[in-house]
């Protein structure tokens, strides 16, 4: 098997958290494309001398974020088509998935935030524990800690405010029908 | 909403993520890093190959001029600027995103701070040699000469050379300033 083969193959293994990073701190198809595009470009020139000192998936999550948070916007777009346009969500199309609305929610909820934020929170979602979330950011444990609980209200307030407000518009036109 | 709602949530997310096609992968290897280290090495790089061409045709020409005091003090200052050169491309090579993302900012914006002060101050002194080296050619010459010790001519050279460096500053500032500010706040951001 080439180094190319086994980098496909650990790619595979890896874009469902890199598409979610990518995800998370892109606006449309474009951006995520491109910034898909560079992780996997950085994880391609690190891979040969990752030593495996941390986990496989910390230094996935170190990449992607550090290409993540330094990529500045206004890209030009240079992948023209491809498989990554099915890995981005479509909008959400109203009353059709109620799951795929509330994911659509989340990540609402997650731009949002500040970039940091966004970073923790993200890998707190992904059942990362708070000494792997701080490996992965520099921050202490400690710190971690304070700030999840902090991101967590904030993220909770507002998805209760958007639920609360798709509520009212779905009563609203029920009492119009 | 619950704690565990939020995590239950984002689980159940089905991301659709279907195989690269043939290729596509090899594709996207083979295009250029968008990244603003990268940005910078290659910038970097590229002066770096223009100072060394420029370095080896300016002593070789003064000394074709038999200007020998000349060459040598190009010589030495011409290469104080090309290990200058070689050792901020190798600062910037040693930056990596393999590391924790506070090191790495941090030391993302140490190198771009870094990159924008020294760039300002060598290009300064470019501009300073290349101005100068022009006024003593110019004036060496006998026809240009006369043409140079006109009136108003310093008042002229000198007022292009401030402008042509006060535009100098103000691109490397909108090229890479705002990028250096960005960066600064995410530190900001992670340190508060």
């Amino acid at each position: 098997m080439s180094s190319t083969e086994f980098f496909n193959t650990f790619i595979r293994d890896q874009k469902a958290i890199i598409a979610k990073i990518c995800r998370t701190y892109s606006d449309n198809d474009e951006e995520f494309q491109d910034l898909f595009q560079e992780v996997a470009i950085q994880l391609w020139r690190g891979y040969e001398s990752f030593r495996h000192e941390s986990k496989v998936s910390t230094w996935v999550y170190r990449v992607a974020l550090n290409v993540c948070l330094t990529q500045f916007k206004k890209r030009k777009r240079n992948l023209p088509t491809s498989s990554l346009d099915d890995m981005v969500h479509e909008p959400a199309q109203e009353g059709v998935d109620p799951i795929h609305e509330q994911v659509n929610l989340l990540y609402d909820g997650i731009k949002q935030l500040k970039e940091i934020e966004r970073a923790i929170i993200l890998l707190y979602l992904e059942d990362k524990q708070y000494n792997e979330i701080a490996e992965i950011l520099g921050l202490t444990r400690t710190n971690v800690g304070v700030r999840i609980n902090r991101i967590k209200g904030q993220l909770k307030k507002y998805m209760d405010g958007r639920i609360g407000h798709q509520g009212d518009l779905a009563d609203t036109k029920i009492i119009s029908a | 909403m619950e704690e565990l709602d939020i995590k239950e949530i984002w689980q159940t997310q089905k991301l659709s993520a279907p195989d690269l096609k043939e290729n596509e992968l090899e594709i996207m290897l083979r295009k250029k890093s968008q990244s603003i280290v990268d940005k910078l090495k290659k910038f970097v790089r590229i002066e770096h190959i223009a100072n060394i061409v420029v370095s080896i045709l300016l002593i070789s020409y003064f000394l074709y001029q038999e200007d020998y005091a000349f060459s040598a003090a190009l010589f030495v200052f011409l290469t104080f600027v090309i290990i200058y050169y070689k050792r901020l491309y190798n600062k910037l090579y040693a930056i990596q995103p393999t590391t924790d993302v506070h090191v790495y900012l941090y030391e993302v914006h140490r190198e771009l701070s870094d990159f924008m002060k020294k760039y300002m101050i060598s290009l300064t002194f470019l501009f300073t040699i290349a101005f100068g080296l022009g006024l003593y050619l110019g004036l060496k010459d006998e026809y240009l000469g006369d043409k140079l010790r006109q009136p108003g001519f310093y008042i002229r050279i000198f007022s292009t050379f401030a402008i042509s460096i006060a535009a100098c500053y103000l691109v490397i500032h909108l090229t890479y300033g705002r990028k250096a500010r960005k960066i600064k706040a995410l530190l900001d951001e992670l340190e508060e």
